[in-house]
């Protein structure tokens, strides 16, 4: 039978406890996967489809086991053929798994929000081109190049503004994280998000470390979220 | 019928929910092809994020230092 993957488990975390709901309200157990366990529900199909309602089950179900250890979180709607199926799909990444596990132990994650504005925050949207003097053809052309020049004028000043913004961020909470990830600033977007990872004890010395930083400067743009179980630490190999 | 010119909390922490649970955690087999079926899923985009930040941080000045017991109840 198909099983959906929900995250996979330290030792510590053992079983399920008795009653938890999973994706679709399908009950869950662990799965042993040679040196690793997983939570699995099995399920009829299929993945789900993503919906509000099995989003929030999943997490619920990964935070379940969090509760008694920090679990390595699956993506959302990854179901394999069945328990063997799973177990091979993993088994050339078991050491990996378990260093992450490892990685992870006694920490949350926690996620900060960025608004760097900047490339599409410096000219309205559909504003017109500045005036350019000239001759229809060379009016077209010297238009092009200074839109050119403006959009990567202003591509440069969201990269700095970004990394700015992370730079103090960063600096704020490094002595209390264990560690950090952040996205590449390739094109502007309108918001980044950094996690941090967290020890448990730590973490409210690291709302006490955002929040200086939002007293410093009230109008720093950044939304504080957590803890979460450290989806953003998963290994990518 | 008012209109709600601000999103209200739960849009936000369903927002951030789906920016953890759809884009990041293990993946086990190649691409993970994930259909969304809620059509409700689509409205809460990057919008929802920016109008309320400020309101968010307003907030949380003004309220103080959020217990930092865990797990949470939320989202």
């Amino acid at each position: 039978m198909p099983v959906y993957l929900y995250c996979f488990v330290p030792d510590d975390c053992g079983a399920p406890p008795a009653g938890l709901a999973g994706v679709d309200g399908l009950p869950v157990r662990a799965a042993a996967l040679g040196r690793l366990r997983a939570w699995v529900s099995d399920v009829p199909g299929p993945a789900p489809e993503a919906t509000a309602e099995r989003a929030r089950a999943h997490d619920a179900v990964v935070r379940a086991a969090m509760a008694v250890e920090t679990p390595l979180p699956a993506r959302f709607g990854q179901v394999a053929a069945d328990d063997a199926a799973l177990a091979a799909a993993v088994e050339g990444r078991a050491a990996s798994f378990a260093e992450a596990l490892a990685h992870v132990r006694g920490a949350v994650e926690m996620t900060v929000r960025l608004l760097p504005g900047g490339a599409e925050a410096s000219r309205p949207p559909g504003a017109a081109p500045r005036a350019v003097e000239g001759s229809a053809a060379v009016r077209s052309g010297r238009a092009y190049l200074e839109r050119v020049r403006e959009r990567t004028a202003a591509e440069e000043e969201w990269r700095r503004r970004a990394g700015f913004l992370q730079d103090e961020v960063s600096h704020a909470v490094a002595a209390i994280v264990r560690d950090e990830t952040r996205p590449a600033l390739l094109s502007p977007v309108a918001t980044l998000a950094m996690a941090h990872l967290v020890p448990r004890e730590r973490v409210g010395a690291y709302r006490a470390a955002i929040g200086g930083l939002r007293e410093r400067d009230p109008a720093l743009p950044m939304m504080l979220s957590g803890p979460w179980a450290p989806y953003s630490f998963a290994p990518h190999a | 019928m008012s209109e709600r010119l601000l999103p209200d909390d739960e849009e936000l922490v369903l927002s951030e929910l789906l920016n953890h649970v759809l884009d990041k955690g293990v993946v086990i087999a190649g691409d993970v092809m994930i259909s969304i079926a809620d059509i409700d899923l689509v409205k809460v985009g990057l919008t929802v994020v920016i109008t309320a930040v400020e309101t968010l941080a307003r907030r949380e000045l003004a309220a103080g230092s959020p217990d930092p017991k865990l797990p949470t109840s939320e989202p």
